[in-house]
């Protein structure tokens, strides 16, 4: 296993050196779907590969992350910008990173890196316990007047799983609608297709729009916000993709309106 | 409540702890707190009906450790107590498969000492579920062989599940392999009139479900959507309740146990179910003197049930707040102690919590850990990072897991439970590190939801009292708590040496 691992070590750094990176250029948008890598460095690093060259993902993180760290055992979509800055765990760095996993297992996704003396960047939590907790911030209530509200949750590639950003959203869109004493909650679930960086159109299944508003609708409902208070619909054909910010675009939109309806 | 003045007790029924606790008066060296009630071990057994009185603070003698309950529910004649009281029609009570003694739980030590003292005709072995199915003949011990094997009860699931409104089953069942006969069975079985899907499974503690109980967020960061309400009082729920959180309160847990265990009559009444709910959430548990290590709460450490009553169910996962923070004055050089043998244990378990709360390993192909969005497959963490509720090492997310103890290819290797297959549709997503067919000897919480993704899932258990209720896991497979800490080293490639596991063990045995 190590064996394989350093020969695929050395393989990267050699591809590396051959290439001209023209994938690395700062700046430059990229989609591809690969195997990810982890370095065992003190806490993890995550790597993945494209074209010859690695470049870094982000840093094991949790629950309440931005980076969504990704698994083994599965092909992930990564769609970023080339970051300018240095190497980070051997990869260059990767900016607004979003990471889809993919739902089959492809179990050729194994790699896990030896540390090899890299170091991995300050980090608020170690691979241990945090060191204390944080007590929660405290929500600032919408203060009114109070106008029309829209609320934007993302999601991963071919999947209506609500992460922890979403489900906040959720509770603060909640708060609003019982303070604004909202008339209407109008939810529209998309599909979309990721254009990757060599070229192949991915497209979201066809019914993952549907599942995606019609969750959403439930939770709404088991919050307190009343059926008849509540519109879904969903869009048939899968929004295009551009490359660049197409994971804008496998969301759910909900609308909450307030006031008297216009006549 | 005034719960640490059983004094009380002992100058309110002399004549009674006379009588019935004879055998309690402490001797030195078995010195229970002048608080507690002594209970040796010739009692034990805790017969249902039995004539005896429930105190409010009591030391049962341990073959491993002494479990101390404390609980405000005090000094009531248990015989008429529906806890106590056999309410059905097979002689079972609550207490039959809650031994105060086995840490509100049953440990297979007991359960083989009344075969043998009763030949197997105690109550405990109810054809109903202390059998390997209720079609096999009574009173022979292959009868009964994963009762008295494993510590094993049955438990007969409906199939398929009822599903909640907008929900669709993703997977069907084949039974491939059925030593007990049940599944297979044209009255029990898969294919009978009432389809039913047997799987066995270990009695849980009934003890600090405060903590058990608590619901830390409205959303369940390993489902998306909110945790689920009781439907009763339309409150939420943790859904930490039974290996699957097939029921959410002790309420409806009552209901069942009575229906299905102890095969009643008529259903509990209202007075009866409260009366339960009240005395479970009330009864606090630990182990409090250990048969080397000598006191727990000793040399400036806090263990017994008194911390767990003062305690506060928040998450441990924290170096300024540890799950179990108890031993650490352990840790400081030349600890205190009476014997050698004592000292070396001491500092065995303040290692063993340092290895539990602070080693790192990867953690890996465990569903609902590592998918869990944000968190990634590996993660690189600790013990406590699943066992994070203070005092009692319950996942509080809530806790159901696929780690692998009933799920091929991690479990261990046995032909004497059931083997299902079970296969995902197409449409459905896959188990997200077994793919579409996956073999288990139980599906767990997949049996309630009729998710793929829940194949193999089954809830933590909580860590007290541990010493006394052996096997472990869901289904036995742990004889004993160095077996628990091998199955973790292999899973997870831990790279634990002899002296680490042998720390951990001591640590969970003092808890």
């Amino acid at each position: 296993m190590m064996m394989r691992m350093r020969l695929y070590a050395s393989g990267l750094a050699l591809l590396g050196a051959a290439c001209t990176a023209i994938a690395a250029t700062p700046d430059r948008y990229l989609s591809f779907v690969t195997c990810p890598i982890i370095r065992d460095t003190e806490l993890p690093c995550w790597l993945a590969e494209y074209e010859g060259e690695l470049y870094f993902l982000g840093m094991q993180g949790d629950s309440a992350s931005a980076f969504n760290s990704p698994q083994l055992k599965h092909r992930a979509l990564i769609e970023a910008k080339v970051g300018s800055g240095e190497r980070i765990c051997g990869g260059i760095p990767l900016e607004s990173v979003h990471v889809s996993v993919m739902q089959e297992i492809d179990s050729s996704c194994e790699t896990i890196l030896p540390a090899e003396g890299f170091t991995p960047p300050p980090y608020e939590r170690g691979p241990g316990p945090a060191v204390r907790p944080h007590p929660a911030a405290p929500r600032k209530d919408p203060a009114p007047p109070y106008t029309a509200q829209e609320y934007v949750l993302e999601f991963e590639f071919d999947n209506e799983f609500l992460a922890r950003r979403n489900t906040r959203k959720l509770e603060e869109l909640v708060r609003f609608v019982e303070l604004s004493k909202a008339r209407a909650v109008r939810i529209e679930g998309t599909r979309a297709i990721s254009l990757l960086s060599d070229g192949t159109r991915l497209v979201e299944s066809e019914t993952i729009a549907k599942r995606r508003a019609e969750r959403v609708a439930r939770i709404l409902v088991d919050l307190g916000i009343p059926t008849s208070m509540i519109e879904t619909r969903w869009s048939a054909e899968p929004l295009p993709g551009n490359g660049i910010d197409d994971y804008t675009r496998r969301r759910v939109t909900i609308r909450v309106e307030v006031g008297a309806a216009a006549p | 409540m005034t719960i640490f003045s059983s004094t009380r007790a002992l100058v309110a029924f002399p004549i009674a702890l006379a009588l019935l606790c004879s055998a309690s008066v402490a001797s030195d060296t078995q010195a229970p707190s002048q608080d507690a009630v002594y209970i040796d071990a010739k009692q034990r057994w805790w017969k249902p009906g039995e004539a005896r009185r429930w105190h409010e603070s009591m030391r049962f003698e341990g073959r491993t450790a002494d479990v101390e309950i404390i609980s405000p529910d005090i000094d009531f004649d248990a015989a008429t107590h529906p806890f106590f009281a056999p309410l059905g029609t097979n002689g079972r009570a609550c207490v039959t498969c809650h031994q105060p003694a086995d840490g509100m739980s049953l440990s297979l030590d007991s359960i083989r000492e009344q075969w043998q003292r009763t030949k197997g005709r105690d109550p405990l072995f109810a054809m109903i579920d202390g059998a390997n199915c209720p079609d096999a003949e009574p009173g022979k011990p292959q009868s009964h062989s994963l009762l008295l094997e494993r510590g094993l009860f049955r438990m007969p699931l409906p199939w398929p599940p009822k599903l909640p409104e907008g929900e669709t089953l993703e997977f069907s069942i084949e039974v491939v392999r059925d030593p007990t006969g049940c599944n297979t069975s044209p009255r029990f079985g898969l294919k009978s009139d009432n389809p039913t899907i047997s799987v066995f499974r270990r009695p849980r503690p009934v003890a600090n479900l405060r903590y058990i109980l608590t619901v830390p967020n409205l959303f369940n960061i390993k489902t998306g959507v909110p945790v689920m309400r009781d439907p009763e009082t339309g409150e939420r729920a943790n859904m930490n309740m039974l290996a699957d959180a097939r029921v959410l309160t002790p309420r409806a847990q009552a209901r069942d146990a009575a229906k299905n265990h102890l095969q009643i009559v008529s259903p509990l009444s209202e007075e009866q179910v409260a009366t339960l709910d009240r005395f479970q959430r009330g009864i606090y548990m630990a182990a409090v003197r250990h048969r080397t290590g000598g006191a727990l709460d000793a040399a400036g450490a806090t263990g017994g049930a008194s911390a767990v009553v003062t305690g506060l169910p928040l998450l441990g996962d924290f170096i300024e707040r540890r799950v179990f923070h108890y031993f650490d004055p352990w840790k400081r050089p030349d600890v205190p102690a009476d014997t050698a043998a004592e000292r070396a244990f001491r500092e065995s378990v303040a290692r063993g919590e340092e290895i539990f709360m602070m080693r790192p390993f990867y953690i890996r192909d465990v569903t609902h850990l590592n998918t869990i969005i944000g968190m990634g497959n590996p993660i690189k963490r600790t013990c406590a990072t699943c066992h994070n509720m203070q005092h009692v090492g319950i996942d509080g997310a809530p806790g159901w897991m696929d780690l692998g103890t009933n799920t091929l290819p991690y479990a261990e290797k046995t032909e004497d439970l059931p083997l299902f297959k079970v296969t995902c549709s197409a449409e459905a997503r896959p188990h997200p590190y077994l793919g579409r067919t996956i073999y288990t000897t139980d599906p767990g919480r997949a049996l309630i939801t009729g998710k793929c993704v829940d194949v193999g899932a089954i809830n933590l258990q909580q860590m007290r009292g541990l010493a006394e209720r052996a096997p472990y896991f869901a289904n036995g497979s742990a004889a004993d708590l160095m077996e628990v800490v091998e199955f973790y080293d292999r899973r997870f490639d831990m790279k634990l040496t002899e002296q680490e596991k042998q720390d951990l063990v001591n640590f969970m045995s003092a808890l």
